[in-house]
């Protein structure tokens, strides 16, 4: 008996074992025309934050486009991303994202042999065949926050939380913003070396308060909200700053100038519900100014020095030009 | 940079290196306790962590920056008794236990603050900087040192009454014996383990207080990961400063001064030194220290070893 018991508790471990191991392989059988998404990420998508933006990007797909959706979680599995690239591609997948630039390399090889799946990338620049990349280009919100520091301010901090890429590029933008209407504007630029530090993000924005800064911007994830905090506190309050990526201008009413949200879950839908409708993008995509659905700059009318009429026609007007590509925001 | 402009920015430097050193000074001089009673308690960072996170919790509920404080105080040393537990009365290997209280701490508070504080508006009112008539309005002077929150001036008083009672009272010297000779202490008739729990409570009390001094008394919001590393700082403050609370409070002005002269220079065009040679300055400090007051150190003999009653 008791063996019995066992050799079927066994079967059934295995089977389950079998099935989660093999879940991109395993799905209800579905018909030829459905249109299916997989998505591959490199963490756990349980955890708010980038794989998570995924992963709701993909339930929108589902909700929105009635796509067939699936996805596999790879954390530090990199031997495993082009397999499961070929795994989702060979069901016939018309679209699977790798959620990162690591899966790039993986999906150009598998590309080779699916000409019909179309491989998108994130934070990618790539375009060759069907494998697109996609990218936010936080430098031109940064540049309109530029001009709008240049216009009305003495001078700028940027308070980065480390010297990548993404946060670079912000901050070259706002450089290239202020340029634009003051040459001898003073901008400088304090890299923390942590994006949990919120007591050194708020003493450098201090330090750049002192030095005659009237502006300080984070671009520190969480430790930016020490820079907000300095922004409330240093010279009874007068400084402003910008509220970046997400709304916190609660934080500090007075202060907080303009928000520049980003929605890339959004941008995603947007290409993926255009390849089902057969228009697959034919360059990489740089999500900007132009995608108003995507990325969006607003103003804060409570602001203790909000910013005037005449400017923000100016800065629309400035904008229209970054979307037109007469101005670059920054070195391509 | 002319003469005003360089003396502006000492007057900020010194200022900053201040606010910056306090959570160091209270957790350092809190370690010095715990160290000197023979407890080595690697658990600082997560203590912290807890002390920030309770501090903020009964501030954010209660408006009260003293209750705040106080909670602070109390969940460090509710975490402490923790690691006393397992260390003194259970005899675990100190540095396991301590690893595994700074892996608690951290992914408890981030469980917590993400469970009930989704958003937080506008955070907390911090504790403001006190305006001492006269002094605080000394040019420059006052910039440097009168315009600080009680929180930050109150390292002044801790670090005199830590050497007070570690070095002229009797429970200090009893303390101290027990990290140096603890069998000379049982000898005597005191309880050892009793000792030992009481330095403990002391140094992660202190500790908390360090991580609620964060939320309350420098940004207004809990923020994951706040203490980035601090607590593991302390820990190297407190070898650095040789086991003297006075020690542990000047060298820990000292990381606070490189730092905020890290943040500073970063932010001065005319410098051409990479921000990650300045970024690395404490803890380079910290090697050559190291290096160079060697020798038959000040450490307690029975620092990191569990005492066996016989």
């Amino acid at each position: 008996m008791n063996k019995t018991a066992f050799s079927r508790r066994s079967l059934l471990a295995s089977t389950i074992a079998f099935t989660v191991a093999a879940s991109p392989l395993w799905q209800a059988p579905v018909h030829a025309e459905d249109f299916k998404m997989g998505l591959l990420v490199p963490g756990s998508i349980g955890e708010e934050g980038w794989n998570r933006i995924a992963f709701d990007a993909l339930k929108r797909v589902e909700k929105e486009l009635g796509a067939k959706i699936s996805y596999v979680e790879l954390p530090e599995n990199p031997a495993a991303f082009e397999k499961a690239f070929r795994d989702y591609a060979g069901q016939g997948y018309q679209v699977v994202l790798g959620h990162g630039f690591q899966f790039q390399d993986a999906a150009l090889t598998a590309a080779e042999d699916f000409p019909d799946t179309v491989f998108l990338i994130s934070s990618s620049r790539i375009h060759e065949g069907k494998v697109i990349g996609l990218n936010t280009d936080a430098s031109q919100p940064f540049y309109l926050m530029g001009v709008i520091a240049a216009k009305l301010g003495k001078g700028a901090g940027l308070i980065g939380g480390m010297e990548i890429p993404p946060i670079t590029q912000a901050f070259e933008g706002f450089v290239n913003g202020v340029k634009s209407v003051n040459p001898d504007f003073p901008v400088s630029t304090i890299y923390l070396g942590s994006f949990t530090d919120a007591s050194a993000a708020k003493e450098a924005a201090l330090s750049v308060i002192s030095q005659g800064a009237d502006f300080v911007i984070p671009n520190a994830n969480s430790a930016g909200m020490g820079v907000i905090q300095a922004a409330r506190e240093a010279s009874g309050g007068k400084a402003s700053t910008f509220s970046v990526y997400s709304d916190y201008t609660h934080a500090a009413p007075q202060n907080v100038l303009g928000t520049f949200l980003a929605d890339y879950g959004q941008g995603i839908v947007r290409i993926v519900s255009g390849i089902k409708d057969g228009k697959v993008p034919d360059s990489n995509v740089d999500f900007g100014l132009k995608d108003t659905d995507v990325i969006k700059f607003t103003y804060n009318d409570a602001a203790n020095r909000p910013v005037p009429a005449e400017l923000r026609t100016f800065v629309d007007d400035v904008s229209a030009k970054i979307v037109a590509g007469d101005i670059q925001t920054r070195a391509k | 940079m002319d003469d005003m402009m360089f003396l502006t920015f000492l007057a900020t430097l010194v200022g900053a290196a201040w606010r910056l050193a306090t959570p160091l000074i209270f957790a350092s001089i809190g370690e010095v306790f715990s160290e000197r009673a023979g407890v080595l308690n690697i658990g600082l960072e997560g203590t912290m962590l807890v002390g920030a996170f309770c501090g903020f919790a009964a501030a954010f509920a209660s408006g009260s920056i003293l209750l705040g404080l106080l909670a602070g105080v109390a969940g460090g040393m509710l975490f402490g008794l923790i690691f006393a537990f397992f260390t003194i009365t259970i005899k675990a290997d100190q540095i396991v236990v301590g690893a595994a209280l700074n892996l608690l701490g951290m992914g408890l508070t981030a469980f917590l603050f993400r469970t009930y504080y989704v958003s937080t508006g506008k955070g907390i009112e911090i504790a403001q900087p006190v305006h001492i008539p006269f002094l605080s309005d000394i040019p420059f002077l006052g910039e440097a040192f009168f315009r600080q929150n009680l929180i930050v001036y109150s390292t002044v008083l801790v670090a005199i009454l830590a050497s007070l009672v570690l070095f002229r009272t009797s429970f200090g010297l009893t303390l101290r014996a027990v990290g140096e000779h603890p069998k000379a202490v049982d000898v005597a008739g005191r309880n050892v383990a009793g000792y030992r729990y009481a330095a403990v409570l002391v140094g992660t009390g202190l500790a908390g207080l360090g991580g609620a001094f964060l939320t309350l008394g420098h940004s207004n919001q809990f923020v994951e990961g706040i203490t980035s590393g601090r607590g593991f700082i302390a820990l190297a403050v407190v070898v650095f400063a040789r086991w003297s609370p006075t020690g542990a409070f000047f060298v820990s002005l000292l990381f606070g001064l490189f730092y905020a002269l890290q943040l500073m220079l970063q932010a001065q065009a005319s410098i051409v030194v990479p921000y990650q040679v300045l970024q690395a300055l404490p803890y380079i400090m910290t090697i050559v220290t190291l290096v160079v007051v060697r020798g038959k150190g000040a450490a307690p003999s029975k620092l990191g070893q569990p005492y066996e009653m016989r």
